[in-house]
């Protein structure tokens, strides 16, 4: 089962985007090869809800990036190689065994067969790749193998165990592909071995994507992030979390426990609150890929979806239908929520689609019904701080804001979450600054 | 005369200009059929006046030629092929004239180009609209209350003086022929019309143009003229307001005036606040242009000046810069006001990019400073009505009025009729509720 995630999430959170624009892909996609970014993105749209899934491909990438010089064991050409000649599938392309007439051996030295060359490249490529995965595994000391690890180790180099393998292609053996055992060679790679060959290149695909992960994170200082038993009194806990895409993204720390499963956050229009939302989000969508994460440590909780709606499309001008569209949202969340679903659930600017007094309403009695849900876990951003007094006997919710501090006038931002409500009221201030009653006066 | 004030917020909230913009306002009373037309109504639209005689004059004009029984009495035809003849420099003596045509008859003999046959066309459509004009100046005249319009009628007084003029008449009655000789004769006589040549009737007929299809208009919908006053410092009395833009829109009445200038107004999101405040908003500028108006009837004392923020976009994300300019704008139109300008400031949900206590302190601040000054009008809007309990003790004379909104089976409908008092609707928490959410969550 994958974690539930939807369109509005992807976008929020960015992890593909349009041409060039930076996105958590093109963040982590430094592969080789075509057929490892394929898998790269694969990864990236089904993240997992199994403790046990994410954990071994944690284990996996840990595994990876404790390899020193850790580098994608093949030679790229090779994969050129292969994929031509394993895509051409059909039986009539094999290449046969007869009885070469000596006019057609005549021909052959004149002139190179095409198809022959192709076919002895391919093959050759194939033993190269497969020899460098054996090495690649081999000099991973035995004692870092993990089970996951093995697994994956074992079931990609299937192939070695094959006849064909043994016969001819084991390196070791130096069998010569010869004109007269190639139609034997031909036949195995891509009709009778076929599926454990395509197995194989799929494992070498995935470990080019697994080891393009690896290596951003080394380069990256990400860390791996450590699943939480659902019973344990922390709910959430990490330290140095930033934006991946945002150049010099401060550093936020935010930690919770003691069944606080609502993060009420509260700050200026421009103090980092989205920003924020976005690097938690974009954090527990890759610890639920048991990929490394943009912070220095990070635990948390597996659920059953991450649900965001931060950039909720505004392109709607009639308040209502925004309003409607934020309704919408909430409806669909209410509706997994009942489902009994443990879910990561993010509104940013809850309900600004409608007035203030209405969104006043609306966040508190939506907050309180969210209170019930213990295991879910809500980040909920507003500007109307109000609710927070309404809430602040409810000892389940965090209160936490992004400040902003007037310098000469000027508001300044840090950034730096911290704990309690906004108390900014800079509107006032502003005001007052351009002594507008004055003027009136 | 002094420009009217107001600046690009307002002229996008009452959606003035456009030609292709759907409901604009350009686009209602736009039916002229000439370009030059066109764009005289678009600079009206962009000059409101700022004195009572040029809007009695226009707006007399426009009665008079509603009364007028045909139709635009220039054939469009001509107006189009006269174009090129009323670009032409004009001749300034018969002999340079003449000459100048010559070279032109030659140069079509020999073949060269056919400027002369663009040039004589020409110069007979010019003649033939002279004509229409002549025909319609003398049927105006035979109407009853011309002197009503002074300034208008003096234009076409004048104008009417030279086509009665003997020369002139003569020409209508030639029998054109296309000798060098009567073609640069008829050059030379129109030249002599004017210093500007023939300016101030193709000015005349472009006015004509605009007038004639604000007449349409006025057949389609029933509109009616502002009455300006002077017996107030200032007042804006309505009765029967809709929107220009909508069919069948529900009407209202308002008045603000000396003793009660600021209408404090409330009303759930889509009870139709904004609209109400636009149609005001637009029939104030309107009839600033002197242009009609859709209403029963108003009466209103001139004004410098209209600012309204209706549509203000929703740019949270641009956060502070946004709340600040939305400050900035507020202070500019303060110091409008403290220098005792006469303006009508409209503001929808002013300081909605801000915490609730910031909105309603802020809100309440700058109401009550305004209700302090009565030589202009005010109407605001909020959701925070918690503004008008502090409001309506420290200003009893301010108005409270909503737009209601009647719960029907569950759901909100609108009346999208003013009443008296404060509303209290909060139907987005009932959206809520009406979809289950809450029923959903605790399952």
């Amino acid at each position: 089962m994958a974690l539930f995630i939807d369109q509005q999430t992807l976008d929020d959170l960015i992890i593909f985007s349009k041409g060039k624009n930076a996105s958590i892909c093109s963040f982590f996609n430094q592969t080789v090869t075509r057929g490892g970014e394929e898998q790269l993105i694969t990864m990236l749209q089904y993240p997992m809800n199994h403790k046990e899934e994410i954990q071994e491909r944690v284990d996996i990438l840990r595994l990876l990036m404790s390899i020193p010089t850790l580098e994608f064991p093949f030679t790229s050409l090779d994969f050129s190689d292969i994929e031509q000649y394993l895509s051409e599938t059909d039986s009539r392309s094999q290449i046969q065994n007869s009885k070469k007439s000596l006019k057609e051996k005549l021909r052959y030295l004149l002139k190179v067969d095409a198809q022959i060359l192709h076919t002895k490249n391919g093959i050759a490529a194939l033993q190269r790749v497969i020899q460098a995965f054996v090495i690649f595994a081999a000099n991973i000391p035995a004692a870092k193998k993990t089970d996951s690890w093995n697994k994956f180790e074992q079931s990609a180099l299937k192939i070695t165990e094959t006849t064909l393998w043994k016969d001819f292609l084991d390196t070791e053996k130096s069998v010569q592909i010869t004109d007269k055992n190639i139609h034997k060679i031909d036949q195995r790679c891509r009709f009778d071995d076929k599926e454990v060959i395509l197995g194989f290149m799929k494992a070498t695909y995935e470990l080019d994507a697994l080891i393009a992960v690896a290596q951003v994170a080394l380069n990256k200082n990400l860390t791996l992030p450590l699943i939480l038993e659902d019973s344990d009194d922390t709910e959430l806990d990490i330290d140095g979390l930033y934006h991946p895409l945002v150049p010099n993204a401060v550093p936020n720390k935010l930690s919770l426990g003691h069944e606080e499963h609502i993060l009420f956050l509260t700050g200026a229009n421009m103090a980092g609150k989205s920003t924020f939302m976005k690097s938690l989000g974009i954090s527990l969508y890759l610890a639920h890929l048991g990929f490394p994460i943009p912070a220095k440590h990070m635990r948390f909780k597996v659920k059953d979806g991450l649900f965001t709606t931060i950039n909720l499309s505004d392109n709607i001008s009639s308040g209502y239908s925004h309003f409607y569209a934020e309704v919408l949202r909430v409806k669909r969340v209410a509706v997994e929520l009942g489902n009994k679903k443990k879910l990561y659930v993010f509104f940013d600017e809850l309900f600004r689609g409608t007035n203030v007094k209405d969104a006043y309403d609306g966040t508190l009695e939506l907050l309180k019904s969210f209170a019930h849900k213990t295991d879910s876990f809500f980040l909920i951003s507003t500007h109307i701080t109000e609710v927070a007094e309404e809430l602040s006997h409810l000892n389940n919710i965090h209160f936490a804001y992004l400040p902003t501090i007037l310098e000469n006038d000027k508001p300044v931002y840090t950034y730096t979450l911290e704990k309690g409500v906004s108390e900014d009221r800079h509107g006032m201030v502003i005001i007052e600054n351009e002594k507008i009653l004055e003027i009136l006066a | 005369m002094k420009k009217f004030h107001t600046d690009n917020q307002t002229l996008e909230d009452l959606n003035v200009f456009g030609k292709f913009k759907k409901g604009s306002l350009f686009q209602l009373y736009n039916r002229t059929q000439t370009t030059r037309g066109e764009k005289l109504l678009e600079r009206w639209l962009k000059e409101p006046f700022t004195e009572i005689a040029p809007i009695r004059d226009r707006q007399a004009l426009i009665k008079e030629l509603a009364a007028y029984p045909h139709d635009f009495p220039i054939n469009l035809e001509n107006l189009k092929k006269a174009d090129i003849y009323l670009r032409q420099p004009i001749a300034t003596n018969y002999v340079s004239s003449l000459g100048n045509l010559s070279l032109k008859k030659l140069k079509q003999l020999i073949g060269i180009d056919s400027e002369w046959e663009i040039f004589s066309s020409s110069l007979k459509a010019t003649l033939s609209i002279l004509k229409d004009l002549h025909t319609f100046i003398t049927e105006l005249n035979k109407q009853e209350n011309k002197d009503t319009y002074r300034q208008a009628y003096q234009r076409i007084e004048y104008i009417s003086k030279q086509l009665d003029s003997a020369e002139i008449k003569a020409l209508f009655s030639l029998d054109m022929a296309d000798s060098i000789k009567d073609i640069s004769s008829i050059h030379y006589t129109l030249s002599k019309m004017s210093n500007d040549g023939l300016k101030p009737v193709i000015e005349l007929i472009d006015e004509l143009d605009v007038v004639f299809g604000i007449r349409e208009v006025m057949k389609e919908r029933k509109l009616c003229f502002a009455d300006f006053t002077v017996d107030y410092k200032s007042l804006y009395k309505v009765e029967k307001l809709r929107h220009p833009a909508l069919k069948d829109a529900v009407s209202n009445n308002l008045t603000l005036s000396d003793d009660s200038t600021v209408l404090f107004l409330t009303g759930a999101n889509m009870a139709g606040k904004s609209t109400f405040m636009k149609a005001v908003a637009s029939s104030l500028y309107l009839s600033h242009v002197g242009l009609p108006i859709a209403a029963h009837s108003l009466t209103l004392t001139l004004k410098e000046g209209l600012f309204t923020s209706i549509n203000v976009p929703d740019n949270l994300s641009k956060g502070y810069s946004h709340f600040y300019a939305e400050v900035k704008r507020v202070k500019m139109i303060a110091e409008e006001v403290a220098a005792q300008k006469k303006l009508l400031v409209i503001f929808d949900e002013l300081f909605k990019g801000t915490n609730v206590k910031d909105a309603l302190e802020a809100t309440t601040a700058v109401s009550s400073a305004f209700a302090s000054h009565n030589s202009s009008n005010f109407i605001i809007s909020t959701h925070i009505i918690e503004a008008a309990d502090i409001l309506r003790v420290q200003h009893p004379n301010m108005q409270f009025k909503f737009l209601p909104t009647v719960m029907k089976d569950n759901r909100p409908t609108y009346t999208y009729t003013i009443e008296e008092g404060v509303s209290s609707d909060k139907h987005g928490l009932l959206i809520l509720k009406n979809e289950g959410v809450f029923e959903l969550i605790e399952k």
